[in-house]
């Protein structure tokens, strides 16, 4: 796929895990990822992690990289608010 | 051995008179062995000759030695080869009977601090918390000096009078917001797990007071945040070589998370060790434990339970999730906490297994500090260490996080 999708194409947030071989990379990974139509916001050289959004179209592509161990839809973590009796 | 004539009375084990068991190891099973290849084949037995001891029990792979003697004469032994930098413990040789009737365990080993109860029910003092008691962190000798712990939570409020002096470095992963906590909740933590020991004319309530403290806002002040907040908060802690990431978050999700699985793996590797909250979704008191949710439920992330000041199970803390890595790694005091607070408020009281997390992240800084360990075996000693309690292991793992005192595991002399 050439990476262009539908503008009003619902972008969900992402997080990349690259292989073990690949962590080297991970800018030679994000421009991989950039072509699929990923939108990269954040790169994480520690973890060999990108994250960013883009639709689910793209990432199936990006999934089926060579480069890419697993690509997770974000989960969201709350604390209750501070008068909570359970924190 | 079998000794047909024991009974149950004949419990335990006795001492062989004039047999000493000798391990060429480091001066306290704190201590990182140096005892390498070339010591225990070649300069242990060498010494054992000279002394005239036989190496018919020598056990080159275990650095052990069996030998006759006295007391006397194993010290003069030890003393020499201090000298000759070869370090080494002993103990004398026991006899062990099979024991042919079932027998009652003895209690576990208590640390006892003046004017404190060993045991529980422990309660909040005018100098301490009930939950410094617990873990006895009260007396340690050791500090945490010079170790990094990230609290990757709501921000914090550097500000604080008890900080004051700290050395503090803060950062926010959250779109829009600085780092201070508007929350509370991050401060509170970092209060547990950094926070003063003691304080003039107050309570003393953290846990590793000398530790540089790095406070990573992941959640906005409205309490959320996401994957990729969080994610970098780790990423930036281990830039940072923090030792302890300690993340009072979670998502009530029974799945594991893969990027959560990476990033503790990652961590271990990097010698950094991540304590997550097991959760609060449990109502134990409606038959309903709840289960381990993510990211603690990651297999390379330690899970923390909460007690209460009895030592019971929290009625909301979260039972082991049956996947790997889902368990319950260990517990600590979650229950009416008192820690620090933004603002005027400056303390507050509060439960969770939020509050338990940074229990043992502090605990974990004063063990690293105290060991010279890190990552996995930082993990296996904060496990080996712990207060095994009654309970079922599914609740507490392997029981209340311990800090470290320099009079312990120095059986060996």
């Amino acid at each position: 796929m050439s990476g262009t999708h539908p503008a009003d194409e619902q972008f969900r947030s992402w997080t990349i895990t690259v292989t073990t071989s690949a962590r080297g990379n991970l800018e030679t990974v994000r421009t991989s990822v950039e072509t699929c139509g990923f939108t990269v916001d954040r790169v994480l050289p520690a973890l060999g992690q990108l994250s960013g959004r883009a639709p689910d179209a793209a990432v199936a592509e990006v999934a089926a990289l060579q480069e890419v161990s697993s690509v997770d839809p974000d989960t969201s973590v709350n604390v209750v608010p501070p008068d909570s009796e359970v924190q | 051995m079998f000794n047909p004539e024991s009974t149950s009375q004949q419990v335990g084990v006795s001492r062989v008179p004039d047999r000493y068991v000798i391990t060429f190891d480091a001066p306290s099973a704190r201590q990182t062995s140096a005892a390498g290849v070339g010591i225990l084949d070649h300069d242990a037995p060498n010494a054992l000759e000279e002394d005239g001891y036989s190496l018919d029990t020598y056990f080159p792979r275990l650095g052990i030695a069996v030998v006759d003697g006295d007391e006397d004469q194993v010290l003069a032994f030890q003393q020499r080869c201090h000298a000759r930098s070869l370090p080494l413990r002993y103990v004398p040789e026991q006899m062990y009977y099979a024991l042919v009737e079932p027998t009652a365990a003895p209690p576990p080993p208590t640390r006892s601090v003046p004017g404190y109860p060993s045991d529980p029910p422990y309660t909040d003092t005018a100098e301490h918390t009930w939950g410094q008691q617990a873990v006895s962190v009260i007396g340690s000798e050791f500090t945490d000096k010079g170790i990094r712990v990230a609290v990757l939570d709501t921000g914090f409020d550097a500000a604080h009078p008890d900080f004051a002096g700290r050395d503090v470095t803060v950062h926010s992963f959250v779109d829009g917001e600085d780092a201070s906590d508007g929350h509370g909740h991050g401060t509170h933590c970092i209060g547990t797990a950094c926070g003063p020991r003691s304080l003039t004319g107050g309570r003393g309530y953290g846990m590793a007071p000398e530790a540089e403290i790095y406070a990573g806002k992941v959640l906005g002040a409205d309490g959320s945040g996401s994957d990729s907040q969080i994610l970098a908060g780790i990423n930036w802690a281990l830039e940072n070589d923090c030792q302890v990431i300690s993340m009072s978050l979670g998502a009530d999700v029974a799945e594991i998370h893969p990027p959560y699985v990476a990033a503790g793996r990652r961590a271990l590797e990097l010698g950094t060790l991540i304590v997550a909250a097991a959760g609060n979704n449990a109502e134990r008191a409606h038959n309903d434990p709840g289960f381990v949710g993510a990211p603690a439920n990651s297999p390379h992330i330690m899970a923390v339970a909460a007690v209460d000041n009895a030592f019971a199970v929290a009625d909301f803390s979260a039972r082991t999730l049956e996947v790997q890595g889902g368990q319950i790694d260990i517990a600590a005091p979650g229950v009416d906490i008192y820690s620090s607070w933004p603002g005027d408020e400056r303390y507050n009281t509060i439960s969770g297994t939020s509050m338990a997390t940074p229990h043992v992240a502090g605990i974990a800084a004063v063990l690293a500090e105290a060991t010279g360990t890190s990552g996995r075996s930082l993990w296996a000693q904060l496990v080996q260490i712990s207060r095994r309690l009654k309970q079922y292991s599914v609740d507490v793992g392997a029981g209340v996080a311990q800090a470290p005192h320099s009079d312990e595991d120095t059986s060996g002399k």
